[in-house]
Order: C-alpha cells, then sequence, then structure tokens
C-alpha cells in the first residue's frame, strides 16, 4: 500500500510532463505557436505544485505529519526563548516532582502500609475503654468472638514477642510474633520456600518451630537454601526452621523477622487480661459498617454472660490499615498532602502566568501569521502543541525528580514511620503522576493558545498596528493577581515551616541541663526462662551496676524501667492518702518508674525536697516512692508532699502503702510530650522490672566503653542480650526523627516555593519590561533617567510582593493556629517567625527584579524606538 | 469566510469529477490527459475540469480501490501509466449514477416550474 502510494507519487511529476507535452502538442495541432500553445497547456492544467500536494494529501496521515511539524515548530519557538523555556520546565518539573513524591508517600501511609493481598478487607479487631485507650483482646474472648462472628471469613490472633538470639555474633534481640492456626490463612500469604506450620505444631509441646523472616535468613544464613531443618536457639530453646518468608512480607511491620507458633492451651480460659492482637478478613461484599454492627451484638452478649471482665470495655473493629498508622502519623501525611498542594497549585499559577504573559507578547506574531493566511485552528492546534511540549518535557523531568525523591525518603524515613509500615513498599504513585501532571499543565495548556483564541476575534490591522495592547492590558491584571497569590501561598508555607524547623530546633536543645552527650544508655531485657523471679532479677541488676561503676571514666551507673525518650509507657491509677474512696475511674494516672539509687544523679535531675533513695530502701523495708513535682502537685496541691503515702488502687493490704520520702524536679519523658508527666519513682529493689534501660554518666567521652558494657554483660550472663546502646542525645534525636523529617520536607517545600514565586515575579517583570521597551524608550528620550527606570521597575515588582507578603501574613498566622496540634517546642504565634517574613522576602523580590530592571534601565531609547 | 465558500465549491466539484473519472473509465483502460479530453469532449466542452485537479482525484480513486493503475505504452509509443475501472469501481459507478440522476431529477422537478411561470 505505501510502497504502491510512494511510486504513484514519485512517477507523478513525470505524469504531469506527460499530460502537459500531450496538451502543448495539441495546441500546436490546432495552429498556435509554440509558446502560446505551452501556456495554454499550463493554464489549463493548473498549479503543478498544488496538485502534487494535494495527491500527496490523498495517501499521507495529514495531522501525523503535520504534528511533526508542529512539534518541531514548537522546539524551535522554545529554543528562541530559553529563559522562558527553562523557567517553565523547571516549575514544572518541581511542582510535579515534589507533589508526586508526597502523593506516594501519603499513599503508603493512608493506603498501604503493609504489602497483603486482600489489605482492603482486612480489619484489626481490639478492646477499648470508654476513655479511648486501646487493649489487647483476651484469650477466652477472642474464642468466643471467632465461634460466633458471621461477618468475618477468618479471625486470626497473634502476640508480638522479642527473643534473644544466640549465634555467631553474640547475643542479641529480634523481633518475632507468635501465631495461631488462622494467622496465615488470613492475611494470605505464602512461603518463599518451605512450608506454613501443621495445624499439630500449634501446641504446647510440638511448638519448636520457626518461619525465617527473607532479611534474617539473608543476614543470618547467607541466604542458603539449605538452611530448613536447621535449628535456631532463641531465648535459649531450640526452633526448627521450616520456611522463609518472601522478601516483601513484613507483618506486623515494624522488622518482624520471626514467625513461630501460638500455643493457646494454657491461657485459653483467661477472660480479664488482653494478650492477643487479631486481625480479621471481612467476608467478600461485607461492609466495614456491617461488620462492626454484627460484632457489637456479639460482644452485647459477651457482656453480659462476663459482665466483671468486659463492662468496662467495648469492641472495636478498625481497617487494619488505620489500626496500624496511628492518628499522629495520618494527621502528618494530610499536613503533607496539603503542603504539596499548595506547592502544586503555585506551580500552576506559574505556569500559566507565564505562558499568559508570553501570549501577550505573541500576539503580534499570531496576527501577522494570521494575516498571511494561517487557520486559526491550525494556530490553536500550533500554540497547544507547544504547551504540550512543554508539558512533556517538565512531565518527564518531574517523573525522574519524583522517582529520585521517593529513593531518598524511602532511605531517611524516620524509625517512627518504618515501625507502622513497611517502608519498602513505597513507590512512584503513578495516579498520583498523572493527576499532577495534569494539574499542572491544563491551565497552563488552556493559557498558551489564548493568543490564537483572541487574535480571531481580533481586527488584523488593529493588532498590527497596536502591537495587540488590547489583551495585554486585560491580562496583566490577572497576571499581577496571580504574582501576588503565589507570594501569598508561599509566605503561607514558609510560616509553616519556620514553625516547624525552630520547633524542632528547639526540641533539640531542650535538654541541655542533662549534658546528653555524655550519658551513655542501653537496653536490657531478662529472659523470662532465666530470670523467673524478682530476687534474681534484682541480683542480676545490682552486680551489673557494680561492675559498671568500676570502669574508668564512669562516674554513674544507674538503672530505670523507662528512661526519657524511649517511648516508655507505665500508666497506673493511682490512690493517695486524700483520694481515698473515689472511684477507679476518677483516679489520675501517673507513670511508675522502677529506679536504681543513683538515676536522679546520673541524669542530673535536682531534688526539690526530702531524700534520695539509699541503702535503707531495700526489698523488705518500708515501701518508699519519690514523686516528680507535677504529681507532688497534682497529689497534694498546696501542701507538702513528703510524709504522704499512696497505693496502687488493686493492692489494699495495709502494707502496700508508699511513703512519699522525696520529690524530684520534672522531666520531659518524650519528644511529643506537651506538658510535664506526673511520675511516682520506687527503688529498683522493691520493684524490679523485667527489662531496664541502663544510664551510665561518664566524665569524657570514653572510646573503650561500648567494649566494656558488651564484656561485662557477657562476663555476667553469655546469653543476655543488649540492645540500643547509644548516648542520650541519639536517642532524643532518634525519637524526634519524625520531626526533623517533617521539618525538613516543611522547610525544603517552603523554598520550593519561595523559589517558583521567585520565579513568577522576575516573570511577570521581565515580561512586561520588554512589552513596554518602547514607552521605556520614549521616556527615556525625554530625560528620564537609568535610575528613574529602575525604581519604576522594581517598585511595580515590590509592590506586588509587599501586597502578596501582607496576606500572607495574616493567612499564614491563622493557618498556623490550625496547625498547633503539629507544633512541638514553639507557638504558633511565634513572632521570630513572622518578623522573618518581610526581610526575606524583600531580599527574594530585590533579586528576582533587578536583572529585568537593569535591562529596562540600559533600554536604547534611539534602537527602541527605531525598532518599533 | 472567503475560504469556506472556496472550499465547498471544491468539495462539490470533487465528488462531481469522480464520476466522471469512473464514468469515463468505463470505455477502456486510459491515461490521464486522455481522461480529462473525454470529459470535457463528451460535455460539449461545457465543463471545464481544471486537468490538475484530475491527477489527486484519481490517486484517491485509486486508494479506494475503484480503480487501479498499470504501466502502458500510449499511441505515440511512450510510457504511461493506464487507469483501469476496478470490479468495485464498476458497482460505485452504478450506485453514484442512479444517486445523481435522482439528484438532478428533483433539481430539474424544483426548476421547471418556475420557467414556466416565467
Amino acid at each position: 500500500m505505501k510502497q504502491r502510494a510512494k511510486r504513484l507519487l514519485n512517477d507523478l511529476e513525470q505524469e504531469i510532463r506527460e499530460h502537459i507535452e500531450l496538451a502543448t502538442q495539441e495546441n500546436m495541432d490546432r495552429g498556435m505557436t509554440p509558446e502560446d500553445a505551452r501556456y495554454a497547456a499550463l493554464r489549463k492544467f493548473g498549479n503543478v505544485t498544488r496538485v502534487k500536494e494535494d495527491a500527496r494529501e490523498v495517501w499521507s496521515r495529514l495531522w501525523l505529519e503535520q504534528l511533526g511539524q508542529d512539534v518541531r515548530f514548537a522546539l524551535r519557538q522554545l529554543r528562541k526563548s530559553p529563559a522562558f523555556t527553562v523557567v517553565v520546565m523547571l516549575t514544572l518539573a518541581v511542582g510535579i516532582g515534589a507533589t508526586t513524591a508526597i502523593f506516594s508517600f501519603a499513599d503508603l501511609l493512608l493506603d498501604h502500609p503493609v504489602a497483603l493481598r486482600h489489605l482492603d478487607r482486612l480489619v484489626s479487631v481490639d478492646e477499648t475503654s470508654a476513655d479511648g485507650q486501646q487493649a489487647l483482646l483476651s484469650p477466652a474472648n477472642f474464642r468466643d468472638i471467632q465461634v460466633e462472628m458471621g461477618s468475618l471469613q477468618n479471625l486470626a490472633s497473634y502476640q508480638e514477642w522479642t527473643a534473644s538470639l544466640l549465634s555467631a555474633n553474640g547475643a542479641q534481640e529480634s523481633n518475632g510474633v507468635r501465631v495461631d492456626q488462622d494467622f496465615f490463612t488470613t492475611i494470605e500469604v505464602e512461603p518463599l520456600f518451605g512450608r506454613l506450620f501443621f495445624s499439630e505444631e500449634y501446641a504446647l509441646s510440638k511448638d519448636h518451630v520457626v518461619i525465617l523472616g527473607y532479611a534474617f535468613w539473608q543476614r543470618e544464613f547467607a541466604g542458603d537454601r539449605g538452611v530448613i531443618g536447621k535449628t535456631l536457639r532463641l531465648d535459649g530453646q531450640s526452633y526448627s526452621i521450616v520456611g522463609v518468608m518472601p522478601a516483601d512480607f513484613q507483618f506486623p511491620p515494624g522488622g518482624t523477622q520471626l514467625w513461630i507458633p501460638l500455643a493457646l492451651d494454657n491461657a485459653g480460659g483467661e477472660r480479664v487480661h488482653g494478650t492477643l492482637s487479631a486481625v480479621g478478613l471481612l467476608k467478600p461484599g461485607m461492609s466495614l459498617q456491617q461488620s462492626r454492627a454484627e460484632l457489637s451484638t456479639v460482644w452485647s452478649s459477651l457482656q453480659q454472660r462476663f459482665p466483671a471482665a468486659n463492662q468496662a470495655w467495648q469492641l472495636s473493629v478498625v481497617r487494619l490499615r488505620d489500626y496500624l498508622v496511628d492518628e499522629d502519623s495520618r494527621q502528618f501525611a494530610a499536613l503533607f498532602l496539603c503542603v504539596a498542594g499548595f506547592v502544586l497549585l503555585i506551580a500552576c499559577v506559574n505556569v500559566t502566568n507565564l505562558q499568559l504573559a508570553r501570549a501577550a507578547s505573541r500576539e503580534r506574531e499570531v496576527s501577522v501569521r494570521m494575516a498571511l493566511g494561517a487557520g486559526r485552528t491550525r494556530l490553536v492546534r500550533q500554540l497547544l502543541t507547544e504547551s504540550v511540549v512543554l508539558a512533556a518535557i517538565g512531565g518527564v523531568a518531574g517523573l525522574l525528580l519524583a522517582i529520585w525523591g521517593v529513593a531518598v525518603m524511602r532511605a531517611n524515613l524516620p524509625a517512627q514511620v518504618r515501625e507502622i509500615c513497611d517502608v519498602s513498599g513505597m513507590q512512584v504513585n503513578l495516579r498520583a503522576f498523572v493527576f499532577t501532571v495534569f494539574a499542572a499543565t491544563a491551565s497552563g495548556l488552556l493559557s498558551g493558545t489564548i493568543p490564537a483564541l483572541f487574535a480571531s476575534n481580533l481586527n488584523l490591522r488593529d493588532s498590527l498596528e497596536a502591537a495587540g495592547t488590547r489583551i495585554v492590558g486585560g491580562s496583566q491584571r490577572l497576571r499581577r493577581a496571580f504574582v501576588v497569590s503565589e507570594v501569598t501561598l508561599s509566605v503561607v508555607l514558609l510560616i509553616g515551616a519556620g514553625l516547624m524547623v525552630k520547633g524542632f530546633a528547639s526540641l533539640a536543645n531542650r535538654q541541655t541541663f542533662m549534658h546528653p552527650d555524655t550519658l551513655f544508655t542501653f537496653h536490657l531485657s531478662l529472659s523470662p526462662n532465666h530470670y523467673a523471679n524478682s530476687q534474681q532479677r534484682e541480683i542480676f541488676y545490682t552486680r551489673l551496676l557494680e561492675r559498671l561503676r568500676s570502669v574508668p571514666a564512669v562516674t554513674e551507673a544507674s538503672a530505670v524501667s523507662g528512661l526519657p525518650y524511649s517511648f516508655y509507657e507505665n500508666d497506673q491509677k493511682v490512690v493517695s492518702d486524700q483520694s481515698e474512696g473515689s472511684r477507679l475511674g476518677d483516679l489520675p494516672t501517673v507513670m511508675q518508674e522502677s529506679i536504681s539509687e543513683d538515676y536522679f544523679r546520673a541524669l542530673r535531675l535536682p531534688l526539690r525536697e526530702g531524700r534520695f533513695f539509699d541503702q535503707r530502701d531495700g526489698a523488705t523495708a518500708a515501701a518508699v516512692g519519690i514523686v516528680s513535682e507535677s504529681m507532688a502537685r497534682r497529689f497534694w496541691p498546696g501542701r507538702e508532699a513528703l510524709g504522704h503515702r499512696a497505693r496502687l488502687p488493686e493492692s489494699d493490704s495495709p502494707n502496700s502503702w508508699i511513703t512519699i520520702v522525696g520529690v524530684v524536679a520534672d522531666v520531659r519523658h518524650e519528644v511529643y510530650d506537651r506538658s510535664f508527666r506526673p511520675i511516682l519513682y520506687r527503688p529498683l529493689a522493691q520493684v524490679p522490672a523485667p527489662s531496664m534501660d541502663f544510664a551510665i554518666r561518664t566524665s569524657t567521652y570514653p572510646s573503650g566503653l561500648v567494649a566494656s558494657v558488651h564484656s561485662i554483660v557477657e562476663e555476667l550472663d553469655p546469653a543476655q542480650p543488649i540492645t540500643l546502646l547509644q548516648t542520650m542525645s541519639d536517642k532524643i534525636n532518634g525519637q524526634a526523627s519524625a520531626l526533623r523529617f517533617v521539618a525538613v520536607l516543611m522547610g525544603l517545600f517552603g523554598i520550593v516555593a519561595t523559589l517558583l514565586s521567585a520565579a513568577g515575579v522576575y516573570g511577570l517583570v521581565a515580561y512586561s519590561v520588554a512589552e513596554r521597551r518602547r514607552e521605556i524608550g520614549i521616556r527615556m528620550a525625554i530625560g528620564a533617567r537609568p535610575g528613574q527606570v529602575l525604581v519604576m521597575v522594581l517598585r511595580l515588582a515590590l509592590f506586588l510582593v509587599a501586597v502578596g507578603g501582607a496576606i500572607g501574613l495574616v493567612l499564614g498566622f491563622i493557618l498556623a493556629q490550625l496547625l498547633a496540634s503539629f507544633l512541638y517546642g514553639v507557638h504558633a504565634w511565634d513572632p521570630a517567625i513572622y518578623a522573618a517574613i518581610p526581610p526575606l522576602l524583600l531580599i527574594v523580590g530585590l533579586s528576582a527584579t533587578l536583572i529585568p530592571a537593569i535591562r529596562a534601565a540600559r533600554v536604547d531609547p534611539m534602537v527602541t524606538l527605531r525598532y518599533e | 469566510m472567503s475560504t469556506r465558500e472556496e472550499k465547498e465549491r471544491v468539495d462539490l466539484l470533487q465528488g462531481t469529477l469522480d464520476l466522471l473519472i469512473l464514468r469515463t473509465l468505463l470505455l477502456g483502460p486510459t491515461h490521464g490527459h486522455a481522461i480529462a479530453k473525454a470529459i470535457e469532449f463528451r460535455s460539449d466542452e461545457v465543463l471545464q475540469v481544471e486537468q490538475g485537479s484530475l491527477y489527486p482525484a484519481l490517486h484517491r480513486l485509486i486508494k479506494r480501490g475503484w480503480i487501479s493503475v498499470e504501466e502502458g505504452t500510449s499511441k505515440n509509443n511512450r510510457r504511461a501509466k493506464f487507469y483501469r475501472l476496478t470490479a468495485k469501481g464498476r458497482k460505485q459507478l452504478a450506485a453514484e449514477t442512479s444517486k445523481w440522476e435522482k439528484f438532478a431529477g428533483a433539481i430539474a422537478r424544483i426548476l421547471r416550474p418556475t420557467e414556466e411561470r416565467e
């Protein structure tokens, strides 16, 4: 077909020549002179070129050919105005790239925190108290729900568990989970190789089998497939390896690498104490609401049958992804989406604005081309092609940026995020990419074709003469409004970013009294198999502390059940001698901590009243406690706390009363605490917790400390792993890493937004200078000095920036109040942030305007006048 | 506006030209110049075809499969392209002719009474 067309077209010229020769011959036969004959033949034939084109058109898919022309033309046009092209492309790339990356992150957090097949149908079931406290399900309740449920296809339970693993690298801790029979069928996962557990292995005597995570298998066995049947020593017991999970399987998220069977035989009857997490699979077609309604009737009957255990609790059924990703993280994700939306909006405005400006300056070109006979649709198509080419280049650059951004985020996401979702599953979200490309370019596309649309309605001569002043006048106001709104948006973002960054910086500096650089910490969990009773635990801790104190450069060695900045929770209802007889629900909650004698000295926490714990406060001595200032104020307002008594409500024997012997300063316990927690400290000897944090104060920064700690613990118990060996500074920074991530991201977006609006200001000023060359030339010809022209241009730009800045400051102040729940360590009205905006804007405005302003001041009146 | 009018006129001519070419080729395969001449001659030189427009029309008909093209030798021993009506073209000609006759008849009926009144 194509071949034939080509031959026909190739032969056409010859054919036409023959035709004309024949006609000429005939004319000559009729008696014309050769010259007249040829002329008449040619006239009769018509336009040869046109005929050839028409014939070609018959065969070619014309629009495709014209598209190619348009694209080539567009590229040529874009090359002719490199500044415009580069600015628009960068704007598109940054807008599309940044927004897509953030969308991808939010999508991970909000939509698929773990890679499970039927994530949409998976729900989490737990017990919730009236005040919203979540608790695990008790085994008996779990069994009953499992029997009676109708809306769930499966319901499985699991129990997170930490095992100490003895391997060639010494003792170490590994995250694992005990899973019941229904676990793997509920979440629908198959091992990479090996097998799942047999049903008889979910029994106490046969449950020493383990399935490994991919990463663990790679690390400990170097990916050896012969690992099946080998033995793993966990908590001093042998487990036989039966399978290895695929690399993308991570459930529960947060580094689970070992799965072992959960045998419920002996604890099956327990109804009061919750020990199980539960995950259920909705039946196909069943909605969450339906399932909630159904399970709540099941729960009501359980409440009626077992009021003592269940009356105070409600059953809560939530989507698994909402259960995994806590409310705070979701809110931060939503905040990011807002911020990304702002940046996208700025990018849109910027592109539209630049297109409008360019359109205005091209009106003349368009008029000329129309005067020369270009069709309106053809012109619109050509301008549209130019916009699409820009969008395509910007989109590709944006995609690359998004890929890079996602990779950077994947590597730098804070630990808190890694614990709640499977970060390795984070990818560039193509839906988000398509959406942002569309959003970022749609407005630009339309505005790019404006000159052609308008030009068709223009009187050609008018517009040729006046170089299109009509549209310019109208759209300039719009363009100025655009620039103002860009500046407004970026000021709002800058305020948000400033608050976040300042908050993070102040948090990081807050605990200086603690001298966190010379406070070494580590964590140690005693295995219940080896240290069954409190006496054994206390002996171990005492010996360990003694050995640690003997290390050179160590001034104090102390232990505490949960150090500040370790996400420690141990909330207890406490009765005081003042509040005796109150209902359990009305009692205040405090945090209880077991500490060794040196703890306050090691942390540099000052004593306010009374005394520290000492030798007197042994295991058999009278129960004593030290309270924090907040607790003292809360329990004994306006009174000395010393000598007063408090106790836990469950134990009401006469000798369970704790006598307060001291009051210490408050300490901010976690980065995210907005107020001081009331804390009740107890002597380690009286309450030896199964796992402790150790805090060692050193006089210098000793290089061998880490090795010494390891060898001391190994001497005491070679099977005892220690974790989290780090300074207090590292601990604080680690916990604040999520805030740092937020602050860095917000800061980046603030900078991007500012740069984009600077580009917007630059574009506006540069184009308006270009348009006003003639006017400026005339002004200079009649005596304006370059300085005056410079000021004139600067004044316009700075006026727009000032207006946008003022609106932005007001709007930013209002929005910052909404941001309050995201802010730590800084107030939403922090004056330093707001005060920093105007000078910053002045600098940005000046630098964006200076080049076009200088260009304006250098306009040579003679050249401009002659040119026009 | 003027471009649109011109275009419409060309469109009208195009359709008609196709019909005339097909009708001409019914008498046997021949080359481009001969087709042009035949159309002029057979219409008693009323229809003045711009001869060049013949060629795009021929290409169009080839593309639709109504005519085919072959190499041949003209009367004065020159190499030339001969166009031949295909079976498909024959059917098309029949259809187009009856359509045209209906059309012309209708136009004629509309035009006749006016003439009579005058």
